[in-house]
């Protein structure tokens, strides 16, 4: 495997980790099951695509897109909690929708102009990686530092233990809203990410976008310190594993099936790792 | 610690699957390697690497080819595209459909590059490496020109066509353009996924007097369908892209086996020219070569005596009858 390629598995890896990150915010934090973020993934792709050919500066795109995604994680928790919508289908009506607004927004492809291809501006190998660290580095420590505030544990708490938010006369609905909008935050900003890395937009190209954050996040949870720094490892070997595949010529047609069955044999290795430490403290 | 165990088994399974796939589909190197990138796996998209392979292999015996089909993920695609550019046996990248084709092309590139069954090369992005490609875009002009001449008595022409499709979204506003000049009404039928299609068509049927699909890879997926209800509802249907298919009165298109045997024309060419050293030639986008696969009118003389239809009759038709 050339470098180019492990170059290319590494940016794709460090893009779809902000999407894993929002999982974990959504998924380990305040447990909800949140589908929204493939259409909040898709969303800010649109966004970005659309900002950057009416003639936007690309950083300024991106902010954009990442406010596309707080208002979609804003509006599949309206839609839990006070349209009483259960939690999947309210993620499933909220990508099924934006399908359509993406597509009344950016078109069923969409080429960037010439003068802004290429992440943060840098069409060279190995240099988008570098600022790509750096942001990836900064919103990990973010959550991290977050989940440490009153208000992360808070956020702690409605996943854990909602009792204790209704105790100290606080709506846990709130707290879910601030999970929610950020978890589709960073979906949306991964997807802009994305669509400037490649150089196009296409409808149906964030398709799949849920199995790989939640892969990711399962092959993270297998790092021993904390999952939330396992995350773009987990990410990265996700990627690094369907790079294979098509480096040893594995035919495309298997290509479902394999994620499938690595997710399921992740998450039973993980609860086999579950059973372990639970024998080993009793 | 058990947990590592886990991991490792889980990756070393995975590798030596593909591994022993890889083994057991082992060649010795070639003298001429192409790298083929699909977009989905679709009967036209595929006729088109059938006809490419096919031309390819006849011209040079000892060729190989590394086949890879992103099946519509972006990711897999731009991934795909980068293992083509790094390998260095791989001597040019025939790409299949505007999404590989756009991957492709922005994945960093000194290869040449070939691609076939792009609606609208404008659509891909600018680009200095060697392109050369064939586009399926279908001369609506004539399809117009054709509805005029041979059913004068057409007032509304329907479109079925998946929205989330380049190639459709830039036919059916050429088509409405065309459509509104010659006076005939014309309205849009959206399908997003097969199993929207029979009510969508249905009502397409009921409500217009004629039926045009694009080359649309959804619609052309169900076409055994569309055909179908047109002779249920006595009603004609156009295709664009051919063999035809019971029940449409006339197909005008690209016929997608031909399409690659071009593309195969345009690979061949700058492969001597890369070999003689001289510089292969750059067309860049938007210039695409339609070659010999140019559009052919195929007219359907069960269809036409069903729907009641005496155009054979037409001078100046230059179209090949079926059965």
């Amino acid at each position: 495997m050339s470098l180019t390629v492990l170059n290319e598995v590494m940016i794709q890896g460090l893009i779809y980790s902000l999407v894993a990150l929002g999982m974990y915010i959504t998924q380990r934090v305040i447990r909800v099951d949140d589908l929204a973020c493939e259409g909040a993934f898709a969303s800010g792709g649109a966004v970005f695509a659309t900002a950057v050919s009416m003639g936007f500066f690309p950083p300024v795109a991106i902010p954009l897109a990442l406010f596309a995604g707080i208002g979609i994680g804003a509006l599949s928790c309206f839609l839990h909690c006070k349209l009483n919508v259960p939690m999947l289908i309210a993620g499933l009506a909220v990508t099924c929708g934006l399908f359509s607004l993406n597509l009344g927004m950016a078109g069923a492809n969409l080429s960037l102009p010439h003068g802004s291809i290429g992440l943060f501006g840098l069409t060279l190998h190995l240099t988008p990686a570098l600022p790509l660290i750096v942001l990836c580095g900064f919103s990990l420590l973010g959550v991290h530092w977050l989940l440490t505030t009153e208000i992360g544990l808070l956020l702690r708490a409605a996943g854990d233990n909602p009792n204790l938010l209704y105790a100290l006369g606080k709506r846990h609905e709130h707290y879910k809203m601030v999970g929610l909008m950020i978890a589709n935050g960073f979906s949306a900003l991964s997807g802009a990410l994305f669509i400037w890395y490649l150089g196009f937009f296409s409808i149906t190209g964030s398709i799949g976008t849920l199995l790989v954050g939640l892969a990711s996040l399962t092959l993270a949870s297998f790092w021993p310190k904390s999952i939330l720094f396992g995350i773009p490892i987990g990410c990265i070997l996700y990627q690094l594993i369907f790079a294979l595949t098509i480096e040893m010529g594995v035919s495309p047609i298997w290509n479902n099936l394999l994620k499938a069955s690595i997710l399921v044999l992740l998450i039973y290795a993980q609860n086999g790792a579950r059973r372990e430490v639970a024998t080993c403290s009793t | 610690m058990k947990s590592m165990v886990y991991i490792l088994v889980v990756v070393s399974l995975a590798l030596g699957l593909v591994s022993s796939i890889k083994w057991l589909t082992t060649n010795t190197l070639p003298s001429v390697e192409i790298g083929i990138l699909q977009t989905a796996s679709h009967p036209a998209l595929d006729q088109v690497r059938a006809g490419f392979v096919e031309t390819m292999q006849k011209e040079l015996p000892s060729i190989v080819f590394t086949t890879h089909n992103a099946e519509g993920s972006m990711s897999q695609a731009r991934t795909a595209a980068n293992q083509f550019h790094s390998k260095p046996n791989i001597k040019l990248i025939f790409t299949i459909g505007t999404l590989a084709s756009q991957a492709a092309l922005q994945a960093d590139s000194s290869k040449p590059i070939v691609y076939a069954a792009v609606s609208d090369p404008k659509m891909l992005p600018t680009h200095d490496a060697k392109v050369l490609g064939v586009s399926d875009q279908i001369d609506m002009a004539k399809q117009v020109e054709l509805i005029k001449k041979l059913l004068p008595n057409i007032r509304k022409v329907g479109v079925i066509l998946n929205p989330s499709e380049p190639n459709s979204l830039t036919q059916s506003s050429a088509a409405k353009h065309l459509l509104g000049e010659a006076k005939i009404g014309y309205s849009e039928h959206a399908v997003y996924n097969a199993s929207d299609l029979s009510m969508v068509a249905r009502q397409a049927f009921q409500n217009n007097d004629l039926v045009l699909c694009p080359t649309d890879n959804t619609i052309a997926a169900n076409m055994a369908l569309i055909g179908r209800m047109a002779l249920q509802e006595r009603k004609a249907l156009l295709m664009s892209h051919t063999p035809i298919e019971p029940g449409a009165l006339w197909a005008m298109g690209v016929d997608y086996r031909l399409h690659g045997t071009d593309a195969a024309r345009l690979a061949l060419q700058q492969i001597s020219a890369n070999d003689s050293g001289s510089s292969p030639q750059n067309m860049g986008p938007g210039t695409a070569n339609s070659g010999t696969s140019k559009p052919s009118v195929i007219v359907s003389k069960s269809t036409a005596s069903a729907l009641g239809l005496d155009i054979s009759s037409v001078p100046s038709l230059d179209a090949r009858w079926v059965d």
